[in-house]
C-alpha cells in the first residue's frame, strides 16, 4: 500500500515534538541492528530482558529467528503472572500498536488476550513498532478507527491506551523530568513495507 | 485613521461626527479633572463639539461588581436618564473617559435594569422597556481614546524619536471592548511610543471595591505591575505611566507615592493634548503631575 | 441537596498572609502558571481544528448535563453488562463508605491511587487511614504532599509550593522510615528516581487501585483517564481490584462527543495536543489477559452537583478540571491554591465551593479572591461564565446578609448619594472636609468612612481636586457664552 509521505513526516515531527525518538527500517536486518544497539545501551541481561507483545506475526517471526536469549515474547498460553514479573524487571519493552495519529504524534494500543500493555509501561524503554500504513492523519480518524474496531470485534478491549511521549512530570519546581513511572525513552520504529 | 498635517484644527469637514456627549467618570471628575479637560480640548481641536450632561455622576460599576445589584441599578437608571434626554432625534455618541465604565454600560446595563425592574415588582412590560432604553444608550457608548483613534484625524506625528511611555491597558478594556488596541494606534500616530510592561495582561489589582476591601492582595498585584513598569522606565526610558482607566491609574499612583516614587502618572487624554500642542517632552509630562485643577 | 466539602478552618487573612510569606510557593506558582497560560494560548492559535472542536464540545457538554440522569443510567447499564459494579453516592460520606466496604470485603492491605480531585473532595485517604488501610498517592506531586500531610496547591501541580530541598527532606525521612536507600541528592532528577523506585514496589504489591476519571462515555461505557506520568496506567493495569470514583458531571453522551472533547484538557492545561497517557477502561479484564482488574467498581459522586442543574450555574458542571482558569488568574498567581482553603482553588473553586455546599463553607471566596479581571473567562475552554457567576454569588452574599455591616453601609450610602446630582455634589463637599481634617498626613484612613479606609493602608489617598470637572465646565461654559 502506498504510504502518504506527508502523513509520515507529520507523525515524525509531532512524535519528536512529544520527546519520542524515531527509527525507520525496511528490512529485518535493520530491526536487528536497532534492537541490538538498544539492548547494549540499556543493559539488557538475563535478569533485565527484553519483553515483547502484540507484534504482527511477521515481525514476531523476525525476532524469533535471531534466537536472542534475552527476549521474551508473550504467548497467551503462558502464565500471565510470570510475564508480569518479567516485565517488571525488563530493560526494554517492545509492542505493536493498533494505529498511530500523525497530528497528535501518538500511538494507540489495545489490551487483548494476545497483546499485553505491560511492555509499554513497566520497562524504562518502550519500543513501538508501527507499519507506515497504520498511521492515520488525524487523532480524530484514530478515534473513529477505534470505535469501528470495537464495534466489529463485538466487544471493547478492556483497556485501551494512547501514548503521546514518554512518562513525564513537572511536579517539582515546574522542571520537566522524563521517566517518572513509565518509560523514560519511547522509540517508534516505522516499518516501510 | 488618516494622518494629516498639523494646522489650526485637525478637522476634516463632514467626516467627523460633529457632536458628542462626554461621560467623564466619577474619578476623573473628582480627582483628575485635568484628564477630562484635556479630553475636551482634544476633541474641540478636531472640530468635535462636546456636550457635557451635567446631571451625570457615576456608572455604578463599583456597586454592581460588589454584588449590590439594586444599588447599581439606581445609578444605572440615573445614567440612562441623563444621557437619553434631548437626544431622541439626534443620538450622539457618548464618549466615556474610562474603558471599564464603557464596558459596564455596554454589557451590564440592559440585563441589570431588566432584572432590577422585576425585582422591584414592576410588570414585565416595564422591565422590557428599561432594557430597551438601556440598550439604546449602551449602543452609543465608546471609550474615548478608541473612538478618537477611529473617527478623528490626527495631526502629523512630530519628527524626531517618539516619546516612550509605559501603557497600562485595563482588564475590562482589554477583554470586554473589542479592538481595544486601536487606542494604542492612536498614541503611536501622535508620536507616543506606548509600551506595555511585561505580563501586561495581568490585573493591576485595582478591581473597584476590591482595592478597598482586600488591600493586601490588591497591593501585592500592584507591586508586581509596578515592578514591570519600572523595568520599562529603566530599560526603555519610559517617562510616565499612562492608560485610559483612572481606577487602575490612581491605585498604581497611590502605591508609587507611598513608595516615594515620583514617576508621573497620567491619563492618555493628557498626553494627547500635549502632542496636539507640540509639547510632548519629558519635562512637560512631569508637569502634568503637578497640575491640579487648572 | 447541598454537598460536603472539606476546608481549611484558618480565617482568610491568616491563609492569605501565610501564602504571601511563602516565597518559594509564589515563585514556582508564578512561573508554572504563566508558562502554561502562554503555551495554551499558542497551541489553540496553531490548531484551528481543535478550536472548532472545543466549540462543538461546549455545546455537547451543556446538553449532556441537561440529560444527565438518562446518560448516567446508560453508562451504568453499559459497564454493568461487562461485569463491573456501579454505585451512585449522594453525599461525600456515601462515596467513602462504599469505597471502604469494597476494600474491607477484599481485605485490602495496600491501596494505590492516581490523582483525583473528587477523592480530595470526599477525603478518601483520611477515611482509609483511619480504617487502618494505607493508601499511597502515586502522582509525584500528590505523593510529596501526602508525605507532607498537606493539600494540593494547584490541581495540576499539587506540590508547586515546595522546592527541591523541601522535597528532599521529605524523601529522606520517608527512606529512613522505610529503611531503603534515600535519594542521592536534591537534584530533581534524583528525587524523581527515588519516587520511581519507591512507588514501583507499591504498584506491584498493591491489592486495590483507586482512580478518578476525566470522562465517562454513556454510549460505550468507557472511563477515560488522562495523565502525563503514567501512574493511572499502573493503577488500572496492576491491582486485581479497581475502584474509580468520579463526579457525575464527567459524563459525555457518545463516542463522537468524546472525540471532540478528549484533547481539550491537555490543550488547555499543559498546552499539548495530548497528555502522554490517555487510558480508557471498558470493563474488567477478560480471562487470560495479563493486565487490568479482575473486579471494577465505579462510584458516581453527586455531592451537591445535581442541585446545580436547571440553575443559572448549570454550566459549572461542564468543567473539565483543566486548570486553565487557575493559571490565568492573577490572584491565584499571587497566593496559590492553599489560600483558598478549599480543595477547589482558583476561579472555578471560588464559584464551586460555595455552590456545592450552599455557602456552608468559605463564603468569603467570591469577594476576597477575585478582582473581576475576566482572565478566567478568556481562558476557560468550556466557556463557563466565571466572572458573571462570581458577581452573582456576591449578590447572593448580599441578599443573605453575609457581608460585614461596614461593607453594607458603604455601598448603600454610596448609591444613595450618587443617584442624584445633588447628592453627588454633597458627597464631594464632604470628601473635601475629610481631606482638610486629615491634612496631608500619611495613613489618614481613620478619617475615611466605611471600606474606603482600606485603601490608605498601602496607598496614598487621591486628593479631591480644588476644582472638579463639573465646576470647571460651568465656568468654561459661562466664559464661552460671554464671548
Ligand atoms: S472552569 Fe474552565 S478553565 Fe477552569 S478548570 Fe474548569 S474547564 Fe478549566
Amino acid at each position: 500500500m502506498a504510504v502518504d509521505e506527508g502523513i509520515l513526516r507529520r507523525f515524525e515531527e509531532e512524535w519528536q515534538g512529544n520527546a519520542g525518538k524515531i527509527f525507520h527500517i525496511v528490512q529485518a536486518e535493520e530491526l536487528q541492528t536497532v534492537l541490538t544497539d538498544l539492548a547494549d545501551a540499556n543493559g539488557v541481561s538475563d535478569q533485565n530482558p527484553i519483553v515483547v507483545s502484540g507484534l504482527s506475526e511477521k515481525w514476531a517471526q523476525w525476532i524469533r529467528t535471531w534466537n536472542m536469549k534475552q527476549v521474551y515474547i508473550w504467548n497467551p498460553e503462558d502464565e500471565a503472572e510470570e510475564f508480569r514479573h518479567r516485565c517488571a524487571d525488563a530493560s526494554v519493552g517492545i509492542t505493536g500498536c493498533a494505529w498511530a495519529a500523525a497530528d497528535a504524534g501518538s500511538v494507540c494500543l489495545y489490551s487483548q488476550k494476545d497483546s499485553s500493555l505491560l511492555p509499554s509501561l513497566l520497562p524504562p524503554v518502550h519500543v513501538v513498532m508501527i507499519s507506515a500504513a497504520q498511521i492515520v492523519s488525524t487523532f480524530r480518524e484514530g478515534m473513529d478507527r477505534l470505535y469501528r474496531d470495537a464495534r466489529q470485534g463485538g466487544e471493547w478491549p478492556a483497556l485501551v491506551k494512547i501514548v503521546a511521549g514518554p512518562s513525564m512530570t513537572a511536579d517539582i519546581e515546574g522542571q520537566l523530568i522524563l521517566g517518572v513511572h513509565g518509560p523514560r525513552d519511547v522509540y517508534a520504529v516505522i516499518v516501510d513495507n | 485613521m488618516r494622518i494629516q498635517h498639523a494646522g489650526e484644527t485637525f478637522r476634516k469637514e463632514d467626516e467627523i461626527p460633529v457632536k458628542v456627549q462626554l461621560f467623564v467618570s466619577c474619578l476623573a471628575d473628582m480627582v483628575r479633572p485635568e484628564a477630562a479637560i484635556a479630553a475636551v480640548h482634544v476633541l474641540e481641536k478636531r472640530g468635535v463639539g462636546v456636550e457635557f450632561p451635567e446631571g451625570q455622576t457615576c456608572c455604578g460599576q463599583f456597586s454592581y461588581n460588589a454584588g449590590y445589584q439594586h444599588e447599581a441599578a439606581v445609578m444605572a437608571r440615573h445614567f440612562v436618564r441623563v444621557f437619553e434626554s434631548g437626544t431622541q432625534e439626534d443620538p450622539t455618541d457618548i464618549l466615556a473617559l474610562s474603558g471599564s465604565c464603557a464596558a459596564t454600560v455596554m454589557h451590564t446595563y440592559p440585563g441589570l435594569l431588566y432584572e432590577d425592574a422585576l425585582q422591584q415588582g414592576e410588570p414585565e412590560t416595564k422591565a422590557r422597556e428599561w432594557k430597551k432604553r438601556a440598550e439604546a444608550v449602551a449602543g452609543r457608548v465608546h471609550e474615548w481614546s478608541m473612538w478618537l483613534g477611529e473617527h478623528a484625524d490626527q495631526p502629523m506625528a512630530p519628527n524626531g524619536s517618539p516619546l516612550p511611555v509605559a501603557y497600562h491597558l485595563g482588564c475590562h478594556m482589554r477583554r470586554l471592548l473589542p479592538e481595544s488596541r486601536k487606542a494604542q494606534d492612536l498614541l503611536r500616530a501622535l508620536g507616543i511610543d506606548a509600551r506595555e510592561p511585561e505580563n501586561a495582561e495581568e490585573c493591576c489589582g485595582f478591581g473597584g471595591t476590591y482595592s478597598f476591601t482586600e488591600p493586601v492582595v490588591s497591593t501585592a498585584l500592584a507591586d508586581d505591575k509596578l515592578a514591570n513598569v519600572q523595568n520599562l522606565v529603566q530599560d526603555a526610558g519610559a517617562v510616565c505611566l499612562t492608560g485610559a482607566d483612572l481606577g487602575c491609574l490612581l491605585h498604581l499612583e497611590g502605591r508609587l507615592r507611598r513608595q516615594e516614587s515620583s514617576l508621573p502618572v497620567c491619563h492618555v487624554a493628557e498626553l494627547v493634548e500635549l502632542a496636539d500642542q507640540n509639547r510632548l517632552t519629558p519635562d512637560q509630562v512631569r508637569q502634568l503631575e503637578q497640575g491640579g485643577g487648572k | 441537596m447541598a454537598g460536603q466539602l472539606p476546608y481549611d478552618n484558618r480565617p482568610w487573612p491568616e491563609r492569605r498572609d501565610a501564602a504571601l510569606q511563602n516565597q518559594t510557593m509564589r515563585h514556582t506558582i508564578g512561573f508554572v502558571t504563566r508558562r502554561f497560560t502562554l503555551i495554551k494560548g499558542e497551541i489553540y492559535r496553531t490548531s484551528p481544528d481543535l478550536e472548532a472542536s472545543r466549540k462543538t464540545a461546549v455545546g455537547q457538554k451543556r446538553q449532556a448535563i441537561r440529560d444527565l440522569p438518562q446518560l448516567l443510567e446508560q453508562f451504568r447499564n453499559q459497564v454493568e453488562r461487562r461485569g463491573a459494579h456501579t454505585y451512585l453516592a449522594a453525599q461525600a460520606q456515601d462515596a467513602v463508605d462504599i469505597a471502604l466496604n469494597i476494600a474491607r470485603s477484599h481485605q485490602a492491605e495496600l491501596v494505590i491511587k492516581s490523582k483525583s480531585m473528587v477523592t480530595e473532595e470526599i477525603e478518601l485517604n483520611q477515611a482509609f487511614e483511619k480504617a487502618g488501610i494505607p493508601v499511597r498517592e502515586t502522582d509525584l506531586g500528590e505523593y510529596i504532599i501526602q508525605l507532607a500531610k498537606e493539600r494540593p496547591s494547584h490541581i495540576l501541580a499539587p506540590a508547586a509550593h515546595r522546592n527541591r530541598h523541601q522535597v528532599e527532606e521529605l524523601f529522606q525521612a520517608d527512606a529512613s522510615r522505610e529503611k531503603i536507600s534515600p535519594p542521592q541528592s536534591d537534584e530533581i532528577e534524583d528525587l524523581t528516581r527515588y519516587a520511581r523506585s519507591r512507588l514501583r514496589q507499591e504498584f506491584l504489591r498493591a491489592d486495590m487501585g483507586v482512580t478518578g476519571g476525566n470522562f465517562l462515555v454513556a454510549e460505550t461505557g468507557t472511563l477515560v483517564l488522562i495523565t502525563n506520568e503514567g501512574n493511572a496506567d499502573m493503577v488500572t493495569s496492576l491491582p486485581p481490584v479497581l475502584v474509580s470514583i468520579v463526579g457525575v458531571e464527567k459524563i459525555v453522551r457518545d463516542w463522537a462527543s468524546l472525540t471532540e472533547i478528549i484533547q481539550q484538557p491537555a490543550m488547555s492545561g499543559i498546552g499539548r495536543h495530548l497528555s502522554s497517557y490517555t487510558t480508557m477502561i471498558q470493563g474488567p479484564k477478560s480471562p487470560g489477559s495479563v493486565e487490568g482488574p479482575r473486579e471494577w467498581h465505579v462510584i458516581l459522586v453527586d455531592n451537591g452537583r445535581m442541585a446545580l442543574r436547571d440553575t443559572e450555574f448549570e454550566d459549572v458542571l461542564s468543567c473539565i478540571r483543566c486548570g486553565a482558569c487557575l493559571n490565568a488568574c492573577p490572584v491565584f498567581r499571587e497566593v496559590g491554591g492553599h489560600a483558598y482553603g478549599s480543595v477547589y482553588p482558583g476561579p472555578i473553586g471560588i464559584v464551586e465551593t460555595p455552590l456545592l455546599t450552599d455557602f456552608q463553607v468559605l463564603p468569603e471566596l467570591p469577594s476576597a479572591l477575585c478582582t473581576l479581571c475576566h482572565a478566567c473567562q478568556e481562558a476557560c475552554p468550556m466557556d463557563i461564565a466565571l466572572p458573571d457567576h462570581i458577581i452573582s454569588l456576591r449578590h447572593t452574599i448580599v441578599k443573605r446578609h453575609l457581608n460585614s455591616s461596614t461593607v453594607n453601609w458603604t455601598l448603600r450610602t454610596w448609591a444613595r448619594f450618587w443617584s442624584t446630582p445633588g447628592g453627588y455634589r454633597r458627597s464631594i463637599s464632604l470628601a473635601r472636609v475629610m481631606q482638610r481634617l486629615s491634612g496631608k498626613k500619611r495613613n489618614a484612613q481613620g478619617l475615611f468612612p466605611g471600606i474606603f479606609a482600606g485603601w490608605g493602608q498601602t496607598r496614598e489617598i487621591p486628593q479631591v481636586a480644588p476644582k472638579t470637572f463639573h465646576e470647571w465646565w460651568q465656568e468654561w461654559k459661562e466664559r464661552a457664552e460671554e464671548k
